[in-house]
């Protein structure tokens, strides 16, 4: 044996006393699984990236800046925070809060209440007064029975009835009580006496639906505080108007209907106002008053 | 021999192509039945929201091979797992948008003024035609599913002796840039639709889409519930804990508001009906949304192949009887609004 060589061994030997392998074994059990771990990365640079862009992000959520969000998501602070927002939520939530989605719920469902009872009301008196109007200032007067029984009554401001017209089964009959003559025609659309023109939108309580369901436009519904009223606000588009419907949430019937210029201000301008109806609803009518007759200077009863 | 296998597989994909034609062509002959049920944002909306998704929580790789494997069948069983965990997320991924834009659909089509209340009724029954493509495409990706499982049945493969994952690994799973572009994506979609919809709401009141579909009470119930549920279950990163929790306290505040619902029904007034089903459907829509954009993406980034499969059971529970129920509360609320019921 060379001398080099025993130098060697001796050295070795010196090493192996000197660092003996006595680590307590959990040490050396987790060396071992470095040692493994460094293999891996070793072999596998894409889990070496990975640790390193780890490593990046640890550094960025210990930084300085970042340190509030540390002292946020920590459990002793997220638990009682996260309690406190249940509960809000809750507290919130018995207080019924305005929301726009509920205030459209709320507005849908009332009038789909609304169209549904007018639809089945078993009789309507309404009066319609049409102050915008100045030459043409009629006011109208119509009692509505059944589908096959309907008085209009056409009248000016301060004066008698000039026209009264009676739709049943099969004709309508309309009294000019100025000229004391009775005229007959066979449908609604054949009428061309213009005091009618604006009553015949309101002709029955279906009408009324027709019209909610197919060219109103919903726009706003308020109720007023705790009363039993509630008052929806509607665009025409293609009048250029706006109505205020008010309803009685009792029944969930309407009590008046007002029309507006869609750009006048409904609150302060009542000048614009370009009809006003009234509504009764559910009341009885005697059925005389549905039979065609002339009666000059007759009164709306 | 493998020219014969290749001449093979091309005919059976030119096959379902033509399939497929068929099938296109026969719905577009149909006429007025089918043309009912087709809208075509909606459609949009679900396809675009399902690639957002899968790039969420799938890599670019992974998306490839599995599309390669539904196509021409597997060449590795470990792919084949990935592959039917891929188009079952898919499934899964198309069912939930179909739900939340059924969820979109439907608060728009509530405050839609024009054409007056028939109109509002129509657009409301339609809302629910994303549900239907949803649906649809989650079958689709589902046929794959059944496909690749069958073969895997023929095979099984041996458990990975290393089952779960160490958490200190899955703690920060770092995103790839398919992943972002899918974050992108996703909330780009989503957030479209809403604006986009919104549009139509009042013409004469511009509005904030954070007023019609941030509802308070719901939000602080559901991320507030979401937040202590997480903490007990722990594991946040693995994102299981997040959709669980999402979904427990959806169904939870939902239900809720639900009886509350019938509560009000019975005894007050239609302010307070409209309160408690503006609970139910913003508690969902919250929940819905939670679960799509942090819980589902963490698990799919985290759940792959056979492992951690056991704990799939409770996920796959959250992912499916969730979206369903709140389709059902969606149908409810519909119901309910267009009944002409105030008190019973």
């Amino acid at each position: 044996m060379k001398k080099e060589d025993s130098d060697k061994f001796e050295i070795d030997d010196l090493l192996k006393q000197t660092l003996k392998d006595d680590l307590p074994p959990e040490l050396e059990n987790s060396m071992k699984k470095q040692l493994i771990l460094f293999r891996k990365k070793m072999e596998q640079p894409e889990l070496q990236r990975r640790e390193e862009a780890n490593r990046a992000l640890r550094r960025l959520f210990h930084g300085g800046g970042l340190k509030w969000m540390q002292w946020m998501l920590k459990k002793q602070v997220l638990a009682p925070a996260s309690i406190i927002m249940v509960v809000l939520g809750a507290v919130l939530q018995i207080t019924n809060p305005s929301s726009v989605l509920a205030e459209s719920i709320s507005l849908l469902k009332t009038s789909i209440i609304v169209s549904d009872r007018v639809s089945h009301a078993e009789s309507m008196e309404c009066s319609i007064e049409m102050p915008a109007e100045n030459e043409q200032y009629y006011e109208y007067f119509i009692q509505w029975l059944s589908p096959s029984l309907t008085r209009v009554q056409v009248k000016k401001p301060n004066q008698d009835i000039i026209k009264t017209m009676w739709i049943s089964d099969d004709k309508i009959t309309i009294a000019d009580h100025a000229t004391n003559t009775l005229r007959k025609v066979e449908k609604v659309n054949q009428i061309d006496a213009p005091e009618f023109h604006h009553a015949l939108r309101l002709l029955s309580p279906l009408d009324l639906v027709e019209q909610m369901e197919g060219k109103w436009r919903l726009k706003q519904y308020k109720q007023h505080g705790d009363s039993e009223r509630g008052t929806f606000t509607v665009a025409i588009p293609e009048e250029n108007t706006i109505l205020e419907l008010t309803v009685d949430l009792c029944t969930f019937l309407p009590t008046s209907l007002k029309k507006f210029l869609a750009d006048s201000n409904e609150e302060s301008d009542e000048g614009k106002i370009l009809m006003n109806v009234n509504f009764k609803w559910n009341k009885s009518i005697a059925p005389q008053l549905m039979l065609p007759k002339i009666t000059k200077g007759s009164s709306c009863a | 021999m493998s020219q014969m296998v290749d001449l093979k597989r091309i005919w059976k994909v030119l096959t379902r192509i033509l399939i497929i034609i068929f099938f296109v062509t026969a719905v577009i002959l149909s006429g007025s039945f089918f043309a009912d049920l087709m809208k075509g944002p909606s459609l949009v909306f679900v396809l675009l929201g399902g690639v957002g998704m899968a790039l969420m929580g799938f890599s670019a790789r992974e998306i490839g091979a599995a599309f390669k494997y539904a196509a021409w069948g597997p060449d590795g069983k470990e792919s084949l797992q990935d592959s039917a965990y891929f188009w079952e997320a898919a499934a899964r991924n198309f069912l939930m948008l179909g739900v939340l834009g059924a969820f979109i659909s439907f608060v728009t089509a509530l405050g839609s003024s024009s054409g007056g209340l028939a109109n509002i009724a129509l657009k409301m029954s339609e809302s629910f035609l994303p549900a239907v493509y949803g649906m649809i495409l989650g079958v689709i990706c589902f046929v794959p599913v059944l496909k690749l499982t069958g073969e895997l049945s023929k095979h099984p493969l041996q458990e990975p002796s290393e089952a779960l994952e160490k958490p200190g690994e899955k703690a920060f799973k770092i995103l790839r840039l398919e992943n972002i572009i899918g974050y992108a994506l996703f909330i780009a979609v989503v957030g479209w639709t809403i604006i986009s919809s919104l549009s139509q709401y009042d013409a004469h009141r511009p509005l904030n889409p954070l007023e019609v579909f941030i509802y308070w009470p719901s939000i602080l119930v559901v991320l507030g519930g979401t937040i202590v549920l997480v903490m007990f279950i722990g594991d946040a990163a693995a994102g299981r804990s997040f959709t669980l929790s999402f979904a427990l306290t959806g169904l939870i505040g939902s239900l809720m508001a639900f009886v509350q619902t019938l509560i009000s029904f019975s005894s007050r007034g239609v302010k307070d009906v409209a309160s408690a089903m503006t609970f139910i459907i913003s508690s969902c829509f919250i929940a819905l949304l939670g679960m799509m954009l942090v819980g589902i993406p963490l698990e799919d980034r985290t759940i792959k192949t056979g492992k951690n499969k056991k704990q799939l059971t409770l996920s796959r529970i959250a992912w499916y009887v969730f979206p369903l129920v709140a389709l059902i509360l969606l149908i409810f609320a519909f119901v309910t609004v267009l009944i002409p019921v105030r008190k019973v």
